[in-house]
């Protein structure tokens, strides 16, 4: 057995490995700029007309995607085309990139296309040296929009507009005849696109390495020294406790887990632990009294009791049971309940189970009924078997025949269903909580799916993982416990 | 005479007890004012915070040198200042084109450690929001005018601020919160630099890698000065006590608080001895909360749950309910890049297709206020010659065909050759997922049907939505802000200088002499021909029609019977520190 437990564990590492990468795959074609998040979605607006306040904002974006390390290459190795460079990583922003590998797989001349941008970047810049006049306000204002719009486009016939707009404005301007040859350039530079496309070179596949400073490896192992002090800006990674920092908030992941991890852990242990003590029981009654009027009845009662969902019970309790309102003000509306210091173990106890009640009752009921139907439909199918039909023949009494019989043998769906505990444990119920504003994980990952923090997301995720691995390992075991036929050694 | 002399005595009575009332309301301490909040606060650094939510609690944790009328014309107003600040243009020397404010603070005005808010604890704020390492990237951008800031040697409480530049939000930006130095930085590291190694972007950015610099940040970034209450330190009237994460954030009234003296005065008002906020998700639950009396406040009440308590009896026996203008507008911004809408012509045809009666009738019971600004009708420098787009499909269709939109294959939508294409007069209107936008969108789009105006509904996840914008992926997009209630700076919404990728100005908006505008209008100190340039703009805008506008909303209240409080258009609707219990 324990050699089966270690060679189990030993399979986690591959597993966590597999879904980190998942994981990490889906935050990175996940909509919406992680550094303009982090950021806050400041504008980068105001003044950045101004050359040096360009190169400021700019700058303040590489400094953030820097300090979140997204100006690292995304992972080990990067499967690209010949016709892609080993630095597209290092054009951080995150539309001008999906540009130019938008123009790469169309056509396929790398040399062409970083020469066409920089054509782009070379006559803005050369916009900024020349003054504006009301005689030219409108042709300078026409030519900074197409630039804006020639970073963004991939399309020929969107890209031959600009082009042309841009040389309508400039061509017949005296003050703007200084960005005549760049413009000239420019245009050039995207018909070379075109001539010298070698789209053949999209189909020749390329290995890039990377090494060991990417963002994967940084976010999973950290790039801090494993013994010594961390630099600034040098982090631990995931495996080494550090989970980082919200964005929604700059607090570090692991003190928001803290605060919310309790909550939800106790909501779902009392949860659990009521739903087990009601629901096996009630298995065990319905199956031993099959087809009587109480099986019936217990039947369609937890039948209905499933198909009520717990987000609209919920609204209905806090709405007519929780107010003066309906007459039935029964229990507190919502939250944990206000507590003192002073106050001793006994009266803190009493307030928080007091206000527990109703969210704990919502997450259990669906449970108990789905559980007592899988209880009921394993101890028939064991009280039909040849071994129970001999207990009886035998003369052992029924209860000894059920509980010591049946019981045991019956439990294998449960346990199964038990495994899927461990990550509900710390993955909470997100409507109930937001329901009663119980402050949990739930609550959490809810508010930062909504605002993409991604650092809190790839936390949940990871640790919800590893209790599914650990909740799959505890259950095998339990079932070799529960039925000694069941071994695991060779 | 005798009837005089009684008139005369009679009204100088009169007059006294005006008076009196107005300026000498003696406040009475005392209640537990119980309010709610969707979410908690992002955390309580005035400096680095950045949460609406918590900003109405630092509000009144934390003192600024300037306070705010809340109401009339939101006139700014001395708070830790003796008065306000002493402005003068420099036109020689080293800030030559800048300005120069002198300002005293309140001799009474200290700590809550007993010792005086001094200038030094100023200029330690101003070197914390310009320290590059710290998390306070919103703030620094308006304190990039600082030149120096001298404290008067002999009496620290007065200050001399030199900006490097002229800019009628100098003396509001210079107005803000002042931390204490004993507490945010007791080894006083920021004392190593002087004000003036970060009056320059060049100078700010050479300091990025010093390591007294770094440690400061770590330090002033670190979670304790955040959310500890043994480590927020202010001088507003209340100090936190205790904030247990997603349940309340307890505030308590301080029992000597400095500013006890002024309280004559509305800014210095602190009523409520405790002030819980409870952190309530669920509009719902937070809703039934109310109606069960957990809850003494509740603001922005939808119009519909409104209109169900207006009916309660019950709920009327125990609450007041009050509605208020609100400092919001809303508009729909057209991309005025696109091949479509670069023609005024066409703009105007859709905002005269925009049914904003019918739209504010069927969505909003009519309570919304149309609007036809970026400033609020109530303020002093709204432009009121401002003439609505009525709603008018045969306008609209007359200025289409004078545009060239005709419908030209009797498919009842109108089209036109752009750029050697056949165009169909198609607009897409793009919106965040919302169900009142939908609604709204879908009302418009059966009006445009009838001025051969097709309209097609493009729903998109939020982050994507603000993404598209950014890259001016959009022609239509409805959006809603709220209002500064001082003058703002247009130039990051109307300057054509924002109208890049991520800048505020999506639509694209602009022209030499709106430009030219909006930089008279920073530069202007005088606040009269400031007002008058900011309705010239207003006029510019409503005349090339960049965005439809549509409403000012209403902000809808209920208050528990046992606290009176003033209700004012600033979000959220009352000023916590103002409500004061019912003898």
């Amino acid at each position: 057995m324990f050699k089966y437990i270690l060679k189990r564990i030993l399979y986690f590492v591959p597993t966590l490995v597999i879904i980190s990468l998942i994981t990490f795959g889906l935050s990175k074609v996940t909509p919406g700029d992680p550094v303009k998040l982090a950021l806050g979605n400041r504008d980068s607006g105001g003044d950045a007309g101004q050359s040096q306040e360009k190169m400021a904002n700019e700058k303040a974006y590489y400094e953030k995607a820097e300090n979140l390390g997204l100006n690292l290459p995304t992972f080990y190795f990067s499967l690209s085309t010949i016709s892609e460079p080993d630095t597209m990583y290092k054009i951080i922003k995150r539309s001008e990139r999906e540009t130019l590998e938008d123009l790469l797989s169309q056509y396929g001349n790398w040399n062409a296309i970083s020469n066409y941008f920089y054509n782009i970047k070379s006559v803005e810049n050369s916009l900024f040296d020349i003054p504006v006049d009301s005689t030219i306000f409108e042709n300078m204002k026409e030519v900074k929009q197409r630039l804006n719009l020639l970073y963004l486009s991939s399309n020929d016939f969107d890209i031959s507009n600009h082009l042309k707009e841009l040389k309508s404005n400039t061509s017949d301007k005296p003050v703007l005849s200084s960005l005549n040859k760049k413009m000239q350039e420019l245009e050039l530079s995207y018909n070379n696109i075109k001539v010298q496309k070698t789209i053949s070179k999209n189909y020749i596949p390329k290995i890039n390495f990377y090494g060991i400073k990417n963002q994967y490896h940084r976010w999973l192992l950290g790039d801090a020294p494993w013994f010594g002090e961390a630099e600034p800006g040098q982090v631990k990674g995931f495996i080494r406790g550090d989970f980082g920092t919200s964005y929604l908030d700059s607090r570090p992941i692991a003190s928001k887990l803290s605060d919310a991890i309790p909550w939800t852990l106790l909501m779902n242990v009392l949860s659990i632990l009521i739903g087990y003590l009601i629901a096996v029981p009630m298995g065990v009654f319905s199956a031993v009294n099959k087809g009587t009027i109480s099986d019936r009845f217990s039947t369609i009662f937890l039948f209905i009791l499933n198909s009520l969902p717990s987000f609209w019970i919920a609204t209905l309790l806090v709405t007519f049971i929780t107010t003066d309102e309906y007459g039935m003000n029964w229990f507190p509306t919502y939250g944990l309940g206000e507590v003192d210091d002073d106050m001793g173990f006994g009266e803190v106890f009493g307030i928080r189970a007091f206000h527990l009640v109703l969210p704990v009752f919502c997450l259990t009921y669906g449970g108990i009924a789905y559980l007592s139907r899988q209880m009921r439909a394993g101890m028939l199918t064991t009280l039909s078997q040849d071994y129970i039909r001999t207990a009886r023949a035998k003369g052992n009494n029924e209860k000894t025949v059920i509980w010591k019989h049946a019981f045991r043998n019956s439990l294998i769906p449960i346990i199964t269903i038990f495994s899927a505990i461990f990550p509900g444990m710390i993955a909470g119920s997100f409507i109930l909580e937001v329901i009663f504003s119980i402050p949990g994980m739930g609550k959490l990952s809810y508010e930062a799916l909504v605002a993409r923090d991604f650092p809190m997301i790839f936390t949940v995720m990871m640790l919800s993982a590893i209790l599914t691995l650990i909740g799959n390992l505890v259950a095998d075991i339990m079932y070799s416990i529960v039925d000694p036929r069941i071994s695991f050694e060779k | 005479m005798l009837r005089k002399i009684v008139y005369f005595s009679l009204s100088l009575f009169v007059f006294t007890l005006l008076s009196n009332g107005c300026k000498g309301k003696m406040k009475t301490v005392g209640g537990t004012l119980n309010i709610h909040e969707s979410a908690d606060p992002d955390m309580l650094n005035p400096i680095n915070l950045s949460s609406a939510n918590a900003r109405r609690l630092a509000d009144i944790m934390f003192s600024t040198m300037l306070g705010q009328e809340p109401a009339g014309n939101f006139d700014l107003k001395p708070y830790l200042l003796k008065e306000r600040a002493k402005i003068s243009e420099i036109t020689e020397g080293e800030f030559a084109g800048g300005m120069k404010l002198e300002m005293e603070i309140k001799e009474d005005a200290k700590w809550d450690n007993g010792t005086p808010i001094t200038g030094h604890d100023y200029v330690f704020t101003v070197k914390a929001i310009l320290n590059p390492k710290t998390n306070c990237e919103n703030l620094k951008g308006y304190f990039d005018w600082v030149g120096d800031i001298v404290v008067d040697s002999l009496n620290p409480k007065k200050i001399t601020v030199y900006s490097n530049k002229k800019h009628f939000q100098i003396e509001e930006n210079a107005g803000g919160y002042v931390i204490p130095e004993y507490n945010y930085d007791a080894e006083q590291i920021m004392r190593k630099f002087a004000m003036r190694d970060f009056n320059t972007k060049d100078k700010i950015n050479a300091l990025k890698t010093n390591q007294d610099i770094i440690k400061f940040a770590t330090q002033f970034n670190s979670e304790k000065f955040q959310r500890d209450p043994k480590f927020i330190v202010g001088s507003g009237p209340y100090m936190l006590e205790k904030w247990t994460t997603g349940q309340e954030v307890v505030l308590k009234r301080k029992e000597n608080w400095w500013g006890d003296k002024y309280a004559s005065e509305r800014d210095f008002w602190a009523f409520p001895k405790r002030i819980k906020v409870k952190i309530i998700n669920d509009n719902n639950t937070a809703f039934t909360a109310l109606k069960d009396g957990q809850l003494d406040n509740y603001c922005a009440i939808p119009a519909k749950d409104f209109k169900e308590l207006e009916k309660n009896d019950k709920f009327l026996q125990n609450f007041n309910l009050n509605k208020v203008d609100r400092l919001t507008y809303s508009f729909i911004g057209l991309n005025t890049r696109n091949e479509k809408l670069k023609d005024v012509n066409v703009r105007k045809a859709l905002a005269h297709a925009v049914n904003r009666d019918k739209i504010n009738e069927i969505l909003a019971f009519g309570e919304s206020k149309k609007t036809e600004s970026f400033v609020h009708n109530t303020q002093p420098h709204y432009n009121k010659d401002l003439k609505e787009y009525e709603f008018n499909i045969n306008k609209s269709i007359e200025l289409l065909e004078a545009s060239g939109w005709k419908d030209s294959d009797g498919d009842g939508i109108r089209d036109k050759v752009l750029n050697g294409r056949k165009t169909p007069l198609e607009i897409t209107f793009k919106y965040s997922k919302d169900e009142n936008t939908k609604n709204q969108a879908l009302i418009i789009q059966e009006d445009f049907k009838k001025a051969g105006i097709k309209l097609l509904m493009v729903e998109k996840e939020w982050t994507v939505f603000l993404q598209d914008l950014d890259k001016f992926d959009f022609e239509m997009y409805p959006v809603g802000f709220t209002m500064s209630p001082t003058m703002s700076n247009p130039k990051q919404q109307w300057h054509t200088s924002s109208a890049v990728p991520g800048g505020s100005n999506n639509v694209g908006w602009g022209n030499a002499a709106s430009d030219q505008l909006i930089e008279d209008i920073i530069s202007d100190l005088n606040v009269d021909s400031r007002r008058d340039k900011y309705k010239k703009l207003q006029k510019m805008i409503h005349d090339d029609v960049p965005v439809i506008f549509m409403y000012n909303s209403i902000n809808r209240i209920a208050t528990k019977k046992t606290f009176n409080v003033e209700k004012i258009m600033i979000s959220p609707g009352v000023r916590y520190n103002e409500f004061e219990l019912v003898k």
